[in-house]
């Protein structure tokens, strides 16, 4: 059963991590929810959830061509509510990453997608999902070590 | 989780969205519509009960073979036991004490009720609509005559019925409707022989005020039962 | 995540069932410990938005009870059920999966992964007319279960289970109190002691305690009877 308010909230992350625009991400959000509404006849779980994630992806793409968002480096931490110095070092290694390997990230552990489903949304297989997200870890504590050089 | 993913994951933090609840409550619940709810009960209705119902369309159908003009007190004394049927099968979840757990449901019992009623109110209406017909084609009496003894003893033991089962827990109250019903229905069996005086034309206008009050009670009493689950999910 | 319980009260004619009980619960395992007629079970059901109360409300996150989304949030395991006729354990789940308007291809997988959990997979396609007590109780529990619900209420949830079943039951319980809000409700109190994090007496109708138990200053048993002793004194 699709939880909407929870979905909607890490729909709404996943957004956010593309275009670090909240209200951006909001629209997106609900548009990604009105577009589900359309086809929203899935049996199972899984495809739902593959919907909704390959939906909100095309939707940013199709942002990202209207215009080029500030790199990564500029986003003010402004925009980030809550800034212990344990959270900011990981996000700051988590910004130095890759878009994807931010998302996969972001999918596994922030959102607690099931790696079945993120190998169906990113149409790779299950073991590759998992490589990939080994090599992920390995970046950020790679990442995380050049933070601490820096203090 | 370990540590470390722990810490991934609280650093994906974001700012709170804003437009989520009034888009939420706006958003259209993807979700079985009531006439797919209604349909998905199709298969829950006991066995027992479609099998009477097809004998009793078959009686009908043979009748007027059998009986030739008194094809009118035997249709007339059928539908009270199809009241019978809808009422006991709409009140299923009393007699097996799944009440409770229905009504915790998402669509609850109230909606459950509603469809019980909905299918076997459909299926009433259908035998009354085919035995009419058969009745004035075969019997004595004219359309609109044939129709008010049809329906009326229908609505009497229907609206009795949901009265009962709403009032008298258990089985008790089965028995009680059971009983009932039967009676109706043998009273119009024996209409022609016995109680003859009772289907006289001047009698119509009485049958026509008798009908429209049960029409009118087993409506009330129908929404009665639907907006009273609650004394339904006490159990025995 | 949170319920909140507001001066709920239940009265019969002259008796009062429950008498103005507030509680705000989040997530976590909840033991309600109480006699029997000590109102348990009525509070349960208006929780659950299945009775409704004389007085007061109940929500869950600003959802009151007596509407249609508490409902596909909640997952109710009452004190006594019983099952159509020659029903078996699928057909019993797909039946209460329809009416949690749980797709079919959905409640199959869900069903398949419960009646693994509660340890009926071997018999599911038995009648439930042969199960034990044990047994049907461990359905009851897959039951509560198929919608996923963020908010579990059980209702002597151990009653007929066997020592090994209750630890089973007890796994079950703990892993589900650390994503949802779980209330359990029992005269047992070794039940409570080993799974929840906060403990609630109830006795004629209100809470008499509210909160963690410290076990290092008495047993819960102890006080618990105690409680009871003291109500017996006073009259």
């Amino acid at each position: 059963m699709l939880d909407l308010r929870d979905h909607y909230d890490k729909i709404y992350r996943f957004c956010f991590y593309k275009l670090f625009d909240k209200d951006l991400a909001e629209d997106i959000t609900q548009e990604t929810f009105l577009k589900y509404l359309e086809h929203y006849d899935f049996s199972s779980k899984t495809e739902t959830l593959k919907y909704l994630y390959t939906i909100a992806g095309n939707l940013c793409i199709d942002e990202f061509r209207k215009k080029k968002p500030e790199s990564e480096e500029n986003i003010p931490e402004l925009i980030f509510e809550d800034n212990t110095v344990e959270k900011m070092s990981i996000r700051n290694a988590i910004l130095r990453l890759s878009g994807d390997e931010r998302e996969l990230l972001l999918l596994r552990y922030a959102n607690e997608v099931n790696v079945n489903v993120i190998a169906k949304i990113k149409n790779i297989s299950r073991f590759s999902v998992r490589r990939k997200l080994l090599l992920a870890k390995k970046h950020l504590e790679e990442e995380l070590r050049k933070e601490d050089a820096y203090e | 989780m370990n540590r470390f993913e722990r810490g991934i994951k609280e650093s994906f933090s974001v700012p709170n969205p804003i437009k989520k609840e009034e888009f939420i409550k706006k958003f259209p619940k993807p979700e079985m519509s009531l006439s797919k709810f209604v349909i998905s009960q199709i298969p829950y209705v006991s066995k027992v009960t479609w099998a009477l119902t097809i004998l009793m369309f078959i009686s009908v159908f043979l009748a007027p073979r059998i009986l030739g003009v008194k094809v009118t007190w035997f249709i007339s004394g059928l539908t009270p036991l199809m009241a019978l049927l809808a009422v006991s099968e709409s009140s299923r979840s009393q007699k097996y004490n799944m009440a409770q757990l229905e009504a915790s449901t998402r669509f609850s019992l109230r909606s459950l009720l509603l469809a019980r009623m909905l299918l076997l109110g459909i299926v009433s209406f259908v035998l009354i609509i085919v035995s009419v017909p058969l009745g004035t084609f075969y019997g004595s009496f004219r359309v609109f005559e044939t129709s008010l003894y049809v329906i009326t003893p229908f609505l009497l033991s229907a609206s009795i019925g949901l009265y009962i089962v709403r009032s008298i827990k258990g089985n008790n109250g089965f028995y009680m409707v059971s009983a009932i019903s039967l009676f109706i229905s043998l009273i119009m069996f024996m209409g022609d022989k016995y109680f003859g005086f009772l289907f006289l034309s001047v009698g119509v206008k009485y049958w026509l005020m008798l009908f429209m009050l049960l029409l009118v009670l087993t409506i009330v009493e129908s929404k009665k039962l639907l907006n009273n689950t609650e004394d339904m999910t006490w159990s025995l | 995540m949170e319920l909140v319980i507001d001066r709920l009260s239940k009265q019969y004619g002259s008796k009062i069932a429950v008498d103005r009980i507030s509680a705000k619960l989040g997530k976590g395992v909840y033991g309600l410990l109480g006699a029997n007629g000590a109102g348990k079970t009525t509070l349960m059901r208006m929780i659950c938005g299945i009775l409704k109360p004389t007085s007061g409300s109940v929500s869950f996150d600003g959802i009151d009870s007596e509407e249609e989304d508490f409902r596909a949030i909640l997952g109710y395991l009452p004190q006594d059920f019983g099952y159509y006729p020659d029903f078996n354990a699928y057909d019993f789940l797909f039946y209460l999966s329809s009416l949690k308007a749980i797709p079919k291809k959905e409640a199959k997988a869900k069903i398949n992964e419960l009646l693994e959990v509660v340890g009926l997979r071997e018999v599911a396609k038995k009648k439930i007319k042969t199960y034990s007590g044990g047994m049907k109780q461990r359905l009851g529990i897959a039951q509560a279960l198929l919608n996923d619900p963020k908010l579990l209420i059980l209702d002597e949830p151990t009653a007929g289970l066997d020592p090994k079943e209750r630890v089973r039951f007890r796994n079950l319980i703990e892993k589900l109190g650390k994503d949802c809000i779980v209330l359990l409700s029992t005269h047992i109190v070794s039940d409570i002691e080993h799974i929840s994090d906060e403990v609630l007496i109830m006795k004629d109708g209100s809470f008499i305690f509210q909160g963690k138990w410290n076990d290092k200053e008495s047993s819960l048993e102890d006080f618990y009877l105690s409680q009871f002793e003291e109500g017996e004194d006073s009259e």
